[in-house]
């Protein structure tokens, strides 16, 4: 029997187009060995595999169950070597070096060996490699051309594994078992990459198959996250895309653009077609890992709905209409014109998206600022982190997280409060996950039970399953227990902070009425459990607190990130690695977007629009007047519209309509306005309300940069050309020059090259640094040039950290008689804020529409069964939804997510907000549900979403 | 815009900063770096003509502002 692969004598160290593979991964230990490979001395560090050596000495040793992104197995044998002083052939890849050591890899005992052992794993796997989907891009074709294997004697006729069946139940990717040669790589992907453990592998011998438990990967624990597909070295896994447009020939690095965490993918092409995204090893954020969002959400891209032509009408009950370029961006800017000669230079403003690149929002803030003359600006971060932006400066001098990702490894306690890194964070959850495994602690603060509280191989130490609005007076009870108890980090504390806030702090903390005690009534948190958690954070080597919107959207935002914040000066958590305090962002540049200036009181780098030497340099960088005073936020333009001060709004990349509180307000204050601009991808709910939308770009066609939770500033490169012909940023320019303001760049890089020169701590960046280095952290200047990783190492931004008082204030939003129950929101792993991008992919196969968590008692009372429509109502508004009845939230409690404009969450969130920032207190809805008379059934379903693509 | 919603905001901020001899500092100075001109303006003329329905230390942030905007 012929083999059909092309023997190659040579073992390839990258297979396809893909990133050079290892075979184990690197080791970090600073102590360095000398081994001999093939005659030749090379200097490696301790640890390291013997195949790794050998692979980055360029003398490469076939395998087959070893990959670097996971831990050596050892069972294929295909990786055998001879060391002098060893007995037989040892497995490279799980034999360390060692000093002295010399290897040979190519002899001919292992040759022949591995050419043996090619023979019988091709014995029983089908010869189709010509028409096989993985040609060209297969591990085993490879390995058997490097065995020299062209001839397999024994035959197929015997028991085979050829006519196993095909699971094509995941919507991303295939399992073709008769491929399978059972190395185990995906079994240990999904358990030490993912952290999911969904595959097993099923039987003995030669009956040993692959298993996602359950029916087939659709029904199993698989979340999609593409980790087994990638790791298998066959085309068992593969995605459907490939199989469909074949294997890919070129690729461009670029990020993904949906959660905070940021991670680099290389978009791999074949010709001019997007093929696959396959996530890169060198991505500073991620190392190699993906979830389903960015691995394989990225059609709507190409959706046959996206809007590509500017379009225009007079009023909003008129039929849109096409329009050139020139026509939309001159009616646009003699409109707004208009209405600031009619009522004043205060009556426009815009709104910038933390979708967008860096550049883009730097743009539109500036055209705010320069053209529009008024600091008007605000950004989608307003309804998300601002208060981690007044907490994080107040106490620490920045609005930024402390900590890069891979500090989580370092961390003994890991505290998660208000966040769900598993649905909204993946990527960083697997990692935080790896940690809790070998042997970090947990505490989780949240009135839902998030996954993290009990999943696979998981067990939270203590769950503070607190009330909807009491987080500050549960972090008070904790700070409490750890001043009384004698907890504090003195020394930390005297070198480190402002005393006169200190002590003032630790007197307040100290108050009976901040004792768990107390708090117990109000959050319903026990007091022991609050004292345990207390004790465990204080006594904790590294203890980290991992926060999200949870913590942020409510009324008292601002202060729980600053009580936060001063748990960890009062512990000495703050400053190195494995602690620190650290916002988990929801969109892809929620850092970027406030970094950019675009909160209405400060220009880019965090500097309030007061400061007369700042603005003097923007002034002078810009050619213009600025204004010392700070604009209006989101809501007070909503509030001004209604009042007929506000008449203009430009909406850069954001669902206001759809994502903001109180939705019939929203709709008010924008009827109100005589002209509303959208710019996006797609006609949205905001667009309803527009008169002129601009095309927008997608992130496969922007080039740019993000910046996620950690500071990291990623390159986003054009994957493909722009559909609607222009850069966003462009267009923004063009509307400014309409206006009279002379803004100009050649390309995306120059306006990077402007932010570095006018924002400190982006002194050291350009894209030409980025393409070299890949990724940094900002601050990234003279003082600090290859960025900063960890913040406040030797002291804090402002200087001496800040401990501020924490007062607990209620909400004003309780429950009564009418509204007894409490609404809380949330996210879904395969939705993405509004859904504008996932609802238009195969994702919504998981989660077609947003659905009404509510507790069995709950139900019961009220004649509720699960999967029942029913009608959700506040004192602002009444939705319907599907009840869920489930034990994840406790009685009294309800939750909900707003991907689904169908859903109309957020018809009935009221105008509540964080006193210091107005974030809405999206968290906390008093509400009362009954059986809905009518359905509302989701328009969201697989085969329409399929149909129109 | 609306007064109401001006009050209801300040009354927040004051609720939020705890009360000791620096509290109205720290809600004017909150209100000099967050809110625009116009919300101030209509602040003060407000507070003015109503003093009798705002606390002691509203009527304090309100003079504290208008002392330092005359300076
Ligand atoms: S599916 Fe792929 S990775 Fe998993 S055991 Fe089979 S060949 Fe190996
Ligand atoms: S896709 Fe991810 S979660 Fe699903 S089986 Fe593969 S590794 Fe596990
Ligand atoms: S959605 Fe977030 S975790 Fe998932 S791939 Fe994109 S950046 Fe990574
Ligand atoms: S690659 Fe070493 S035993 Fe499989």
């Amino acid at each position: 029997m012929t083999l059909l692969a092309d023997p190659r004598g040579t073992m390839p160290i990258r297979s396809g187009i893909g990133e050079p593979d290892y075979g184990t991964p690197k080791s970090s230990s600073q102590v360095m060995v000398t081994v001999t490979i093939d005659g030749e001395a090379h200097v490696v560090p301790e640890g390291t595999s013997v195949m790794r050596a050998a692979g980055e000495a360029g003398c490469s040793i076939p395998k087959l169950c070893a990959t670097d992104s996971l831990q050596p197995f050892g069972s294929c044998r295909m990786c055998i070597v001879e060391i002098d002083g060893r007995k037989g052939t040892p497995a490279s890849c799980t034999t360390p070096v060692e000093e002295g050591m010399v290897v040979r890899t190519q002899t001919e005992k292992v040759a022949k060996l591995r050419k043996g052992v090619m023979e019988l794993y091709i014995s029983d796997h089908p010869l189709d490699c010509l028409t096989c989907s993985a040609n060209g891009d297969c591990e085993l074709q490879d390995m058997a051309g490097v065995a020299g294997l062209r001839e397999v004697r024994y035959g197929m006729d015997g028991k085979n594994h050829l006519d196993a069946p095909t699971d094509s139940s995941n919507p991303y990717f295939s399992f073709d078992e008769s491929k399978c040669i059972v190395c185990n790589r995906c079994v240990r992907a999904c358990d030490e990459v993912q952290g999911t453990l969904a595959l097993t592998i099923e039987g003995r011998g030669f009956n040993s198959k692959v298993s996602p438990g359950g029916l087939n990967f659709l029904s199993s624990e698989c979340v999609s996250c593409g980790a087994c597909v990638q790791a298998c070295p066959t085309a068992t896994l593969q995605e459907k895309s490939v199989i469909d447009l074949g294997m890919p020939t070129r690729t461009v690095q670029t990020t993904c653009a949906y959660c905070g965490v940021g991670c680099s993918f290389n978009a791999e092409l074949r010709g001019d077609e997007l093929v696959r995204m396959v996530p890169a090893k060198t991505g500073g954020a991620n190392e190699g890992h993906s979830c389903v969002k960015g691995r394989f959400a990225w059609g709507y891209a190409s959706h046959s709905e996206r809007i590509t032509k500017p379009m225009m009408r007079e009023k909003i009950t008129d039929e849109w209409r096409e329009v050139s370029w020139d026509e939309a961006i001159e009616f646009t800017a003699s409109k707004l014109k208009e209405i600031q000669l009619q009522y004043g230079d205060n009556s426009i403003g815009g709104i910038s998206s933390s979708r967008c690149t860096n550049e883009e929002i730097f743009v539109v803030q500036k055209m705010v600022r320069a053209a529009f003359g008024n600091n008007n600006i605000d950004t989608c971060a307003r309804v998300c982190h601002s208060p981690t932006g007044y907490g994080l400066s107040t106490t620490y001098g920045t609005s930024a997280g402390t900590q890069d990702f891979k500090s989580v490894a370092k961390s003994d306690v890991i505290v998660v409060i208000g966040a769900n890194p598993t649905d909204a964070h993946p990527v960083f959850a697997s990692r935080m996950k790896r940690r809790i495994r070998e042997g970090a602690q947990l505490i989780i603060i949240d009135p839902r039970k998030i996954d993290l509280v009990e999943s696979a191989h998981i067990k939270a130490d203590y769950h503070l399953q607190l009330q909807p609005g009491t987080n500050v007076a549960v972090i008070n009870a904790i700070a409490h227990v750890i001043a009384t108890e004698g907890l504090i980090d003195e020394v930390f504390v005297s070198e480190r902070c402002d005393p006169g806030p200190f002590n003032r702090w630790r007197k307040f903390i100290e108050l009976p009425e901040n004792s768990p005690e107390v708090v117990e009534s109000q959050s319903g948190v026990p007091a022991e459990t609050i004292r345990q958690a207390a004790r465990l954070y204080a006594a904790g080597n590294n203890a980290a607190i991992y926060y999200g919107l949870g913590v942020t959207e409510h009324s008292q935002g601002s202060t729980m990130v600053m009580g936060m914040a001063n748990l960890a000066m009062a512990t000495g958590n703050i400053g190195r690695e494995g602690v620190g305090i650290n916002p988990l962002r929801g969109q892809n540049n929620v850092q970027g977007a406030c970094d950019m200036g675009s909160f209405p009181h400060e220009l880019s780098g965090y500097r309030h629009v007061s400061d007369n030497a700042v603005r003097e340099q923007f002034e002078a960088l810009w050619d213009v007047k600025l204004l010392p005073d700070p604009g209006m936020r989101i809501p007070n333009m909503f509030d001004n519209a209604i009042s007929g001060e506000f008449r203009g709004l430009f909406v850069h990349g954001e669902d206001i309509a759809q994502s903001d509180p109180n939705t019939k307000h929203v709709e008010k204050s924008l009827k109100s306005m005589d002209l509303v601009v959208v710019q996006d991808l797609f006609l949205n709910e905001t667009s309803k309300f527009a008169h002129v939308f601009l095309p927008g770009t997608s992130f496969l066609e922007k080039d740019g940069t993000f910046t996620n939770a950690e500071r990291r500033i990623n390159r986003v490169r054009p994957v493909m050309a722009a559909k609607n012909g222009k850069q966003e940023w462009q267009i923004i320019c063009e509307i400014a020059q309409a206006m009279g303001y002379d803004m100009h760049y050649e390309n995306s890089a120059q306006i990077m090259d402007e932010i570095a020169q006018i924002t400190p701590t982006f002194k050291g960046i350009s894209f030409a640094m980025l393409d070299e280095v890949g990724s940094v952290q900002w601050p990234c200047n003279d003082a600090a040039p290859d960025g900063t990783p960890i913040m406040h190492v030797d002291g804090f931004v402002r200087g001496q950290g800040q401990f501020m008082e924490t007062p607990f204030v209620p909400t004003e939003e309780r429950s009564n008689r009418k509204f007894p129950l409490l609404l809380t929101t949330g996210r879904i792993l395969t939705q993405y804020n509004v859904g504008a991008q996932t609802r238009r992919t195969a994702n919504v196969t998981w989660h077609p529409e947003d659905v009404l968590e509510i507790h069995e008692s709950d139900a019961a009372l009220r004649g509720i069964s699960d999967g029942q429509k029913i009608a959700v109502s506040s004192r602002i508004g009444e939705t319907i939804l599907t009840a869920e009845v489930s034990d994840r939230v406790p009685a009294g409690v309800v939750h909900t997510t707003f991907h689904h404009p169908t859903s109309g969450a957020n018809v009935i969130t009221t105008e509540f907000s964080d006193w210091a920032t107005n974030c809405p207190e999206f968290k906390v809805t008093a509400v009362e549900i009954r059986p809905a008379d009518s359905s509302a059934a989701p328009t969201n379903t697989l085969e329409s979403v399929l149909t129109k693509a | 815009m609306d007064i109401k919603i001006l009050t209801h905001m300040v009354e927040q901020i004051e609720k939020n900063i705890p009360a000791h001899e620096e509290q109205y500092l720290r809600i004017s100075e909150h209100l000099i770096k967050f809110w625009t001109p116009q919300m101030r303006t209509d602040l003060f003329q407000e507070v003015k003509e109503n003093r009798q329905n705002y606390s002691e230390v509203v009527g304090q942030v309100v003079d504290d502002m208008r002392a330092k905007a005359k300076a």
